[in-house]
């Protein structure tokens, strides 16, 4: 052993001996001659009479050979650098490692100082104690003494648990093995966090060595909450650092695609930090968990039950009078009651419900048969409607409800009715409303009824004191349907006014899908796992009370996850139900050492050993040039490949100057360039993924995409330019709109596109990019645009490669817009095309292959929709009217009559092809 | 180049004109030339000279050495020779020349006479010479009196024809370093050269010397001297040795 390094097998050296030998046999050895026939040798021999002198080998050469020898001698004895042994004694080895959630994030590291005790351990033996419960809810247990293969594998199998260790059971466990093996050294894998019964554990397995990871890095992500305005709050919890730390947090949709991503900065010495993450209502409303990336781990994921979904609740008011008057409006006090946060829409009630909001409240509102049959569609896919009486309804019902309300007006303070206001008695037992307190200040003053002999008993949710139905309420598909008979206003009771009037339209908005257990048994549907996946649940898990969820400490009986029943799902995230973190501090007698001071061997044979091959490749080349054998053909030959070589740097080869550019060999799709590189990567990306699709699918072969200036660039190169216009685009100057008109009457196609639009216009993309339909009118406005009409399914583009019925992007139903006939140039082809859908970030995909963008309302199908829109852009773009007659190919079947073709014969491809 | 056949200065089957002569009894009426016998009253024959081919014969050195670069990417001298030797003889035969290989084949001509040389280049010398000009083709490395002794015994001074000095590069150059065993093809002596760089300088006077010695000797023999390098294109050597036995009409 010389210092630190040691050999592995140390006789080799031995082998130094011979080198002495070596230099005296290689002294008297000269280099051998080259052999050369030469038939001028006779000419050679009349000059040369000279005796061959023998040459000596040059000393440097000789010194390169002993030099070789001597490393392939000490690099096959192997010498290394061992680390000092950190076990003591002699008996087999007690691993105890931490695999509670809290060793998740580093779980790797801690097996490989594992296998790096197991190593050293080697014949003594290993007992292996992993200190958290498994699944089946055993408590931790020492194994048998395992020999080194076998603890290798038992590690390598070792995986974190989403629960912390279980201390007690350790302690027992390492006590009973102290019993079993007298003699045992123990090692102690530890994550590093204090926690009930630590200090007895550490105790228990003394005299033990603790190999600890830095707790510095741990992340436990809260649950999701939500600010006043209702937007989503993620939280950090961590131990305190005295520097500011930033932990990226994403919210992930069910898929795993990141919806937004915020970052949460922790300031020094606190333990918490929060975020804001800002989404639009409808993505928000699909957010399922957030999640810090790249912190493997069930800490570093905080799933979102259906409770902590937000809630869009759609309000409309019936009747000419402002529902928005304070203290009279039929809105007003409904509006006050719904939860703080609750994102609301008031509006006309197609509008609303095309919004798709979870709960619809209507204040007095008369529906036509066509709005009835699509409020039942909407109750059945999950809506709750819950409706208010008043005048308007009182004198006309309608059919929505099928328990038939009698027109007219009870009026129970009348002089007739006695006078006197009836309170709501109770809630029913078997309704949803049960367990809520009755409003017993309410007065209720009129109302409408129920036809008594047609009404199912069930369905009455609330009654007054005399017995009338004064709530009415019922299941219907997913949703649920409510009538109050009463108003929305103090106009005929006080219950807008009482103080239970909160909870009551609480539990009414929330009787959807959406809806959050709060009380009876929960099972667990889904089970986060130690890496932070989410599983099928396992046997070992016992059912929840749901009222004493924020009591549960987990465990495997009851592991974090989704748990839920037949109302909806509530998330059971680690945060709240671990112990408070804190770091833990070990007895003063017990050495310590962190995961990352425990190095494993160097071995520095394999390196001695290409050294010495590369001395003797060296020394090989050397003797070559001493027989004069590298001419100077192998030098130039050398030269050459240096050359090349250095010629990989880019602008080694001069290009051709002259050169056409590269979009007139090859078709080539072209966007105009936005100011803000984001909105440039999108559409690069999605005008990138068009293109894959366009070659894969058709005949058309497109090379890669192009940004382009307008005005600076030659446009006639491209068939089709893509422009994206965002609120934040600047109107063009008139170079610009000269370029792009003479591009459109030069045959090119125009395709104008807006990512999103101003709240309130038609289309899922409402709301998104507050301001582009007036940049877009600001923008077009210097352009000579033809005049335009809506896009229809009977259209050419509808048909140029697929068929299509509409013309999604990444939203959907915004109208679509090309030149009318008028407008068209002489073959009958639009010059421009103007959508809302961002087509662009519907086809953008990022670099492994996955979209970049999540889509609104994000139905089955749609990017494949989306994708298809841009194919038949392109083959439009390409082939014009070509498929204009494709138009007719329904009437001429019609004509050939049924034994043609059917109809449902001519598919897509079909007519694509 | 010019054509192979050579007038005989007399009448016979020939392209050139020879001369108009009366007609005979045993002339065919086909003979007569009649626009030189409109001019007059008398019936005239046009007649040709008479022309012949001549015989060339080539020999090629067949001694070990020409087999020299064995193995490097440049042809040896033997395939070099070899190619000179059969593009002579083609061009020859496409002149009406007959071209024998010396002492290998009789003087052939017509068609099939270019595959037959190119065998008989290959066999052994067996035959006895045959008569006509010369052209010899090797790398005349051997001393001068035996170069001499050589060209007298094949009787050139009284054929004439070319000589052609046939050496590679490595042997013009000695581009040679370090040291060198060098080795006879003909199984001689071998010569173990310690620097061979050293050398280079007298190596090439003394090639000089040779090529000098091998002129004089041709000139001495009536046989022009060429001289060619196998890295030099063949072409312009061939035009030379054809320009050489150009005969002097």
């Amino acid at each position: 052993m010389i210092g630190a390094v040691s050999f592995a097998a140390p006789a080799v050296l031995a082998g130094l001996i011979v080198l002495p030998a070596l230099y005296l046999i290689l002294r008297a050895t000269p280099p051998a001659p080259r052999r050369q026939i030469f038939p001028p040798i006779r000419l050679l021999r009349e000059l040369a009479p000279t005796a061959p002198t023998p040459v000596r080998m040059p000393l440097w050469l000789l010194l390169l050979r002993l030099a070789a020898a001597a490393l392939l001698i000490v690099g096959f004895a192997g010498p290394q650098i061992v680390p000092p042994p950190i076990l003591a004694g002699h008996g087999p080895v007690l691993l105890a490692i931490d695999n509670g959630w809290a060793s998740a994030a580093d779980f790797a590291a801690r097996q490989a100082a594992a296998r790096r005790i197991a190593d050293e351990a080697g014949r003594r033996g290993i007992i292996l104690l992993p200190t958290a419960q498994g699944r089946d809810g055993k408590p931790p247990r020492p194994g048998p003494v395992l020999g080194r293969a076998a603890a290798l594998t038992a590690i390598g199998g070792l995986h974190p648990e989403p629960w912390p260790a279980d201390r007690r059971a350790d302690a027992a466990a390492a006590r009973a093995a102290r019993r079993a093996h007298p003699g045992l050294a123990a090692v102690y894998v530890a994550d590093g966090l204090a926690g009930p019964g630590l200090d007895a554990f550490v105790a228990a397995l003394r005299p033990v060595r603790i190999v600890t990871g830095s707790v510095a890095s741990l992340r436990l992500l809260d649950d999701a909450g939500f600010a006043a305005d209702g937007a989503m709050r993620a939280r950090v919890r961590l131990l305190p650092r005295p520097a500011p730390v930033s932990v990226p947090v994403l919210a992930e949709d069910r898929a795993g695609d990141a919806l937004a991503r915020a970052m949460v900065t922790i300031r020094p010495g606190h333990p918490t930090g929060t975020a804001r993450i800002d989404l639009p209502f409808a993505l928000q409303s699909r957010v399922s968990r957030l999640v810090i990336p790249g912190e493997g781990g069930a800490a570093a994921v905080a799933l979102l039950g259906g409770a902590s979904r937000q809630l869009l609740v759609g309000m409309t008011a019936g009747g000419t009078a402002d529902a928005e008057q304070r203290f009279t409006g039929a809105l007003y006090y409904v509006r006050r009651a719904l939860p703080e946060g609750t994102r609301r829409l008031e509006g006309k009630l197609a509008q609303v419900v095309g919004a798709d909001p979870g709960a619809l409240i209507l204040a007095d509102v008369h529906l036509r048969p066509e709005s009835v049959a699509r409020l039942r569609r909407y109750i059945a896919a999950g809506g709750v409607v819950i409706r208010f009486a008043g005048p308007l309804t009182a004198s006309r019902p309608d059919p929505l409800n099928p328990d038939p309300l009698l027109p007219g007006i009870r009026d129970l303070s009348g002089a007739l009715a006695g006078g006197h206001p009836e309170t709501i008695a109770a809630f029913a037992p078997q309704s949803p409303l049960a367990g809520l307190k009755p409003p017993r200040d309410a007065r209720i003053r009129r109302l409408i009824l129920p036809d008594p002999a047609r009404l199912a008993p069930a369905s009455v949710w609330a009654r007054l004191a005399d017995g009338t139905p004064i709530i009415l309420g019922q299941r219907l598909g997913r949703g649920a349907l409510v009538d109050v008979l009463t108003t929305a206003n103090p106009d005929w009771s006080d219950l807008p006014l009482s103080a239970a009037f909160p909870a009551l339209i609480h539990t009414l908005v929330h009787l959807g899908t959406g809806a959050a257990p709060s009380s009876g048994r929960l099972a667990l549907v889904r089970a986060l796992d130690g890496a932070g996946r989410l599983v099928s649940p396992h046997d070992a898990t016992k059912p929840l009370d749901a009222a004493r969820i924020g009591q549960v400490a987990v465990s495997p009986a009851q592991p974090p996850g989704l748990w839920g029943d037949a109302h909806g799902t509530v998330a059971l995230n680690l945060a709240g139900h671990v112990p408070p973190l804190a770091a833990a501090s070990w007895p003063a007698m017990v050495p310590v050492t962190g995961l990352d001071a425990l190095k494993r061997a160097r071995r520095f044979g394999p390196d001695v050993l290409a050294l010495a091959l590369a001395l003797l490749l060296l020394d090989m080349l050397a003797t070559l040039w001493l027989r004069g054998a590298l001419r100077i053909g192998a030098l130039r030959i050398g030269a050459i490949l240096g050359g090349a070589l250095l010629c990989l740097w880019p602008g080694c080869i001069p290009h051709a100057r002259a050169a056409p550019p590269e979009a007139a060999l090859n078709t080539t799709l072209a966007y105009v360039r936005a100011d803000d590189p984001a909105t440039d990567r999108i559409v690069r990306a999605g005008l990138a993924a068009l293109t894959a699709d366009v070659n894969a699918e058709t005949a058309a072969v497109l090379g890669p995409p192009r940004g382009v200036v307008p005005g600076r660039d030659n446009l006639d190169l491209y068939p089709l330019l893509y422009w994206m216009i965002t609120s934040r685009t600047r109107p063009p100057a008139p170079a610009v709109c000269a370029a792009l008109d003479a591009f459109m009457r030069g045959g090119g196609l125009l395709v104008i596109d807006t990512d999103g639009g101003d709240a309130g216009q038609a289309g899922s993309g409402a709301g998104f990019d507050p301001g582009a339909p007036a940049a877009r009118r600001r923008v077009t406005s210097c352009l000579s645009l033809p005049p335009l009409r809506k896009l229809t399914d009977r259209d050419t583009l509808a048909h140029t490669f697929f068929l299509l019925r509409s013309f999604p992007g990444r939203f959907d139903g915004a109208p679509v817009y090309i030149a009318s006939r008028g407008g068209r140039d002489a073959d009958g082809v639009s010059p421009v095309v103007i959508g809302a859908d961002d087509w662009a970030g519907a086809w953008a995909l990022g670099a492994d292959g996955t979209p970049l963008l999540a889509l609104l309302p994000g139905q089955p199908g749609q990017r494949q929709a989306a994708l298809r829109v841009g194919v038949n852009l392109v083959m439009y773009a390409l082939t014009g009217t070509y498929k204009a007659d494709q138009l007719q190919i329904p009437a001429i079947l019609q004509r050939l009559g049924e034994q043609g073709p059917g109809k449902q014969g001519l598919g897509k491809q079909g007519l694509g092809e | 180049m010019a054509p192979g056949h050579h007038g005989r200065r007399r009448a016979g089957i020939g392209e050139q004109f020879w001369q108009y002569r009366e007609l005979n009894q045993a002339d065919p009426a086909r003979s007569i030339d009649w626009r030189r016998s409109a001019r007059g009253e008398r019936l005239y024959v046009r007649e040709r000279e008479w022309e012949t081919a001549e015989t060339l014969v080539i020999d090629i050195a067949d001694h070990p050495g020409m087999a020299f670069p064995a193995g490097g990417s440049g042809g040896t001298k033997a395939d070099r020779a070899l190619l000179l030797g059969l593009a002579l003889a083609s061009l020859a035969l496409d002149g009406g020349e007959r071209v024998a290989a010396w002492r290998r084949t009789p003087p052939l001509g017509g068609p099939g006479a270019l595959e037959r040389l190119a065998a008989g280049f290959l066999m052994q010398a067996a035959l006895p010479p045959a008569g006509g000009r010369l052209a010899l083709i090797g790398d005349f490395l051997d001393p001068p009196e035996a170069i001499a002794a050589s060209l007298s015994a094949m009787g050139a001074s009284p054929r004439g024809g070319a000589l052609l000095q046939l050496l590679d590069p490595a042997e013009c150059d000695f581009p040679y370093r370090g040291r060198i065993l060098f080795e006879d093809p003909a199984g001689g002596p071998k010569e173990d050269i310690s620097r061979a760089d050293d050398m280079a300088a007298a190596y090439r006077n003394r090639v000089e010397a040779q090529r000098d010695a091998v002129a004089r000797i041709a000139e001495a023999a009536r046989l022009q001297p060429l001289f060619h390098r196998t890295d030099a294109p063949a072409g312009p050597a061939l035009a030379a040795l054809r320009a050489a036995l150009e005969p002097a009409r």
